[in-house]
C-alpha cells in the first residue's frame, strides 16, 4: 500500500514539474526568440541563470503582450499591451509591480525589501529621471536586464566586491558624466582607500563600498551635516566622541564636512598615530596655529600616544625574547595586551579633544606596559638561571661520567 | 662494607639469588671492533626509563580533555616547579628514544644480529619500535595545541583508505568522525595506559631473549673472534661502560631542553584553518613524503590506499626479514640486505631532507 502511495506522489510531483517546465518552454515568446540570431535570442539564453527563471514569471510580465498566442504578430500587438523594449522611465514602475508588492513577494521570500521604489523615487537618479534625464540609473543599470541574480551572488554586479565597478561604469566615465558638474575620479580614488584594501585584499565582505555610505537604492552624497552619521555607522565609538566634542559646533559652524575635513573621503587611508600633533602630517594644524591651546593639545595628546607605543613595543621586545629562549610567559603576558588595548582606546578618544579623557587612559595603558615589562624582565631572569642550572647539570654529569672513566680504567689495570 | 655484607647476607637467607648471581658471574659480553654498538641498546633503554619517570611527573598535573589540556600543560611550563625541565626532558626524550632505537635497529641489522637463534630478539625489537612510534604519534596530540592537532587530523586519515575497514579504523582511532576531545582522551589512554603495558611486555621479552642468548658476534668478525674469544664481564665491566653513555645521554638531555625548550605552540582550535606546512613528527616525515608522490590513482586504484598497502608490506617485510636472509642464516656473506639496508637508510634521509628543505 506504501508502495503505491509513494508510486503515486513521485508521478504527480514529476507532473507538477513537467508542466511549470512546460509552461515556461512553450510560451511563444520563447519559442520564437530561442531560434533568432542574437540579439534577440539573447535574452532567453541570459534568464536560464536568472533569478527570474521562475514559471511565475513571464517575458509578458514586463514587456507586456499574450505569450499563449501561437502567432507572433498576436502576442506582440500593442492590444495585448505589448511595449517592446521599456523605456528608462518606465522601468522602476514595471519593476514596482512586483517588489513594491509585499503580497506577491512574500511568495517567494518574507523577508524580501518592497520599498526599493519608494527609495528610489526620493534618490538623485530618481529625482534626475522624474525630470526627464535619461541618462540616470535605473533598476536595469544596477541589476542589469535579463540575467538578474541575487545580491549575494558573487557574479551579480550588485555583490559587495562588484559594487564599486558597477558605479564606476558612468560615475567613472568622464564623458558619460558630462553635464553632471560631479567629479568622476571617485573609483579611483576609493580604490586606493583602506576601505577597499579590507574589500579586496583581505576579502571582508563588510567593508564599506558605494552603497554603505551612499545608500542603493536611495543614493544620495551625504550632506555635510549627516556625515558624521555616515560614518558613525561603523566607526560608532569615534562617531559618539566627535558628536559630544567641541569640534562638532566648530565644524557646523565653518561648514566643514566633519569626519572629511581629517580623514578625507573617497581615498580615506589607515590612519596613523602621525595624523594627531604638530608634524608636517598632522591634520591639526590644518586649523590651529602655533601656540594656540588647540596645537597644545594636539602636542600633548601625541606626546602620550607616543610614549605609550614605545613603551609597548619595548614590553613586546622583551617578551619575545624571553619566549624565543623558551620561556612559556603566554598567560603572563595578559599586562601587554591591557596596554595595547589601552593604546587602541585613547586613539579613539582623541575624538572628544579631551587631554584628560587621553591622558587617563594613557596612564593606564603605560601601568599595564611597564608591568609587562617588568614580566619579559623576569622572564629574562629566568633564562640566565636555567642555564646556569645547565651549567652545574653538565659539570655534574661529566665528573661523575669521569669518575666512573677513572674507576673502569683502575679495573682493567687490576684485571691486567 | 660489613654492613652492606649483612645485609646481603640477610637477603640471601630469605630469597635463594645463587641463581642469578652464578648467572652474573658468569655473563660476558664479547669484546670487538664493532662491541660500541652494543651500548646503544642500553641508550635506548635508558631514555624509554626517562620517558617513564618524567611521564609519571607529568601525570600529576597534566588533565585530558579538550578544554583543560592545553591550560594544565601550559601551567606545567609556567607554575609548576621545574615543570618546563620536565615536559622538555620528556618531548627531546622522545624524539632521542626513536632516534637511538633507528641507530640500535640498523646496527642490529648490519651486524646481521638476527640469525639463529636471534630471530624472536630482531622481531620483539621491531614490535617495539612500531610501539614506540605509537607513543609518539599518541603523545604527540597531548598538549592539544594546533599543529598536533592538525598533524593528528591528517595521520588519522590516512587510516580511511584502507578498504574496507578504513573507516572503522579511523572512527576507533578518533572516538568519532572527527578529531575531538574524545579523540584526545582515546589517545591519553593509549599513551599512558595501553602502549606502556604492551611495551612492558615486549620489552620483558627482548631482555631476557638477550640475557640468555648473549650478544651477537657479527659475521664478519666470528672468525677472529673464535680463533681468539676476549669478553668483558656483563657485571660490572659492561654495565659501567654502559652508565657512561647514559650519563653523556642524560647530559645531552639536559643541554636540549635548557637551551631549546620544547615550544607549546597555539592552542588548538577545530575551527581555525591548518597552519602553513604541515607535518608529522620527523620521524614519520619520510612516510608522508613518499605520500606526495603517489598519483591519486594507479591502474584505476586508489592510489594512497596502494602505497599505504605497499608500505605495510614493506614493514611486515622488515620484521621478517630473519626468515627471508637465508644467507646469512648460514653465516654466508649477505650483500643483498646489506644493499637493502644502505638503500632504505639513504632513502629515509633524502626523503626526509627533501621535506624539510626542498618541499613546500
Amino acid at each position: 500500500m506504501k508502495k503505491i502511495e509513494f508510486t503515486v506522489l513521485v508521478l504527480i510531483t514529476f507532473i507538477i514539474a513537467a508542466g511549470a517546465q512546460q509552461a515556461d518552454n512553450n510560451s511563444t515568446c520563447v519559442v520564437c526568440h530561442r531560434d533568432q540570431d542574437p540579439p534577440l535570442s539573447t535574452p532567453v539564453e541570459q534568464l536560464k541563470t536568472s533569478i527570474h527563471n521562475n514559471p511565475k514569471l513571464s517575458c509578458a510580465g514586463c514587456h507586456g503582450g499574450d505569450p499563449t498566442a501561437e502567432d507572433a504578430d498576436m502576442a506582440m500587438s500593442k492590444a495585448k499591451g505589448f511595449i517592446g523594449k521599456p523605456s528608462p522611465e518606465q522601468i522602476p514602475k514595471l519593476c514596482s509591480k512586483c517588489h513594491s508588492s509585499a503580497a506577491f513577494m512574500r511568495t517567494f521570500n518574507p523577508n524580501v525589501p518592497v520599498d526599493q521604489y519608494q527609495l528610489y523615487l526620493a534618490s538623485e537618479h530618481g529625482i534626475l529621471l522624474k525630470k526627464g534625464d535619461k541618462k540616470v540609473a535605473t533598476c536595469v543599470s544596477c541589476h542589469d536586464v535579463h540575467d538578474i541574480k541575487k545580491a549575494n551572488d558573487p557574479t551579480s554586479p550588485v555583490f559587495p566586491s562588484n559594487i564599486a565597478d558597477r558605479c564606476g561604469k558612468c560615475h567613472a566615465d568622464a564623458d558619460y558624466m558630462k553635464g553632471y558638474s560631479i567629479p568622476t575620479d571617485q573609483l579611483s580614488e576609493y580604490k586606493k582607500s583602506i576601505h577597499a584594501k579590507t574589500l579586496y585584499d583581505k576579502g571582508d565582505l563588510s567593508a564599506p563600498t558605494c552603497n554603505d555610505c551612499h545608500g542603493n537604492h536611495g543614493a544620495m552624497p551625504p550632506g555635510i551635516a549627516s556625515v558624521a552619521n555616515v560614518c558613525g555607522a561603523c566607526h560608532l565609538v569615534q562617531s559618539e566622541y566627535f558628536s559630544a566634542s567641541p569640534h562638532k559646533e566648530a565644524f557646523d559652524n565653518m561648514g566643514v564636512s566633519e569626519c572629511e575635513a581629517c580623514h578625507g573621503n573617497h581615498a580615506i587611508q589607515k590612519t596613523s598615530d602621525q595624523m594627531i600633533g604638530t608634524d608636517e602630517q598632522a591634520v591639526c594644524t590644518q586649523c590651529h596655529d602655533e601656540g594656540s591651546q588647540g596645537y597644545k593639545t594636539a602636542a600633548l595628546m601625541r606626546d602620550g600616544i607616543d610614549s605609550l607605543a614605545t613603551e609597548i613595543s619595548l614590553a613586546e621586545a622583551m617578551i619575545s625574547k624571553a619566549h624565543l629562549a623558551g620561556v612559556e610567559i603566554q598567560d603572563k603576558a595578559l599586562n601587554l595586551s591591557k596596554s595595547k588595548d589601552a593604546l587602541i582606546q585613547s586613539r579613539a578618544l582623541i575624538h572628544t579633544l579631551s587631554m584628560d579623557k587621553v591622558g587617563g587612559k594613557i596612564k593606564q595603558g603605560l601601568k599595564a606596559a611597564i608591568n609587562a615589562l617588568e614580566i619579559g624582565r623576569q622572564a629574562l631572569k629566568e633564562v640566565g638561571h636555567r642555564r646556569n642550572m645547565l651549567i652545574i647539570m653538565v659539570v655534574l654529569t661529566l665528573l661523575v661520567a669521569g669518575f666512573l672513566v677513572l674507576y673502569i680504567r683502575v679495573r682493567e689495570r687490576n684485571n691486567d | 662494607m660489613d654492613k652492606l655484607k649483612k645485609l646481603s647476607n640477610w637477603f640471601e637467607v630469605r630469597i635463594d639469588l645463587s641463581g642469578v648471581k652464578k648467572f652474573s658471574d658468569k655473563k660476558v659480553v664479547p669484546v670487538h671492533q664493532q662491541h660500541f654498538w652494543y651500548a646503544i641498546g642500553g641508550i635506548t633503554l635508558f631514555l624509554f626509563i626517562t620517558q617513564i619517570v618524567t611521564g609519571i611527573l607529568l601525570l600529576l598535573y597534566y588533565r585530558p580533555a579538550a578544554d583543560s589540556a592545553y591550560e594544565s600543560v601550559q601551567f606545567i611550563m609556567t607554575s609548576v616547579r621545574f615543570g618546563w625541565l620536565i615536559r622538555s626532558i620528556h618531548s627531546w626524550g622522545a624524539n632521542l628514544m626513536i632516534f637511538f632505537l633507528f641507530v640500535h635497529m640498523f646496527s642490529t641489522f648490519f651486524m646481521k644480529a638476527y640469525r639463529k637463534p636471534r630471530e624472536m630478539t630482531w622481531i620483539s625489537g621491531a614490535i617495539l619500535l612500531i610501539l614506540a612510534l605509537a607513543f609518539g604519534f599518541s603523545g604527540y596530540l597531548l598538549p592539544w595545541n594546533k599543529l598536533a592537532f592538525f598533524a593528528t587530523k591528517v595521520g588519522t586519515e590516512m587510516a580511511a583508505v584502507v578498504p574496507g575497514v578504513g573507516k572503522h579504523i579511523l572512527i576507533f582511532l578518533r572516538g568519532g568522525e572527527d578529531v575531538t576531545g574524545a579523540t584526545l582522551t582515546r589517545f591519553f589512554g593509549f599513551h599512558v595506559a595501553l602502549l606502556p603495558m604492551t611495551t612492558f611486555f615486549v620489552l620483558l621479552i627482548h631482555l631476557v631473549l638477550i640475557q640468555a642468548q648473549g650478544m651477537s658476534v657479527p659475521p664478519t668478525l666470528e672468525k677472529e673472534y673464535k680463533k681468539n674469544p676476549k669478553t668483558m664481564k656483563f657485571f660490572p665491566d659492561f654495565i659501567l661502560r654502559d652508565a657512561v653513555g647514559w650519563l653523556a645521554v642524560l647530559g645531552l638531555l639536559g643541554v636540549l631542553a635548557a637551551l631549546f625548550p620544547w615550544e607549546l605552540g597555539e592552542k588548538a582550535d577545530r575551527f581555525a584553518s591548518a597552519p602553513m606546512g604541515i607535518k608529522p613528527e620527523w620521524y614519520f616525515v619520510f612516510l608522508f613524503q613518499t605520500l606526495k608522490y603517489i598519483p591519486g590513482r594507479i591502474f584505476s586504484l586508489n592510489g594512497e590506499a596502494l602505497a599505504i598497502f605497499a608500505i605495510g608490506l614493506g614493514v611486515l617485510f622488515w620484521v621478517s626479514v630473519p626468515f627471508f636472509d637465508r644467507r646469512a642464516q648460514k653465516n654466508l656473506p649477505s650483500k643483498a640486505f646489506t644493499l637493502i639496508g644502505i638503500v632504505l637508510i639513504i632513502y629515509i634521509i633524502v626523503l626526509t631532507t627533501i621535506s624539510y628543505f626542498f618541499s613546500s
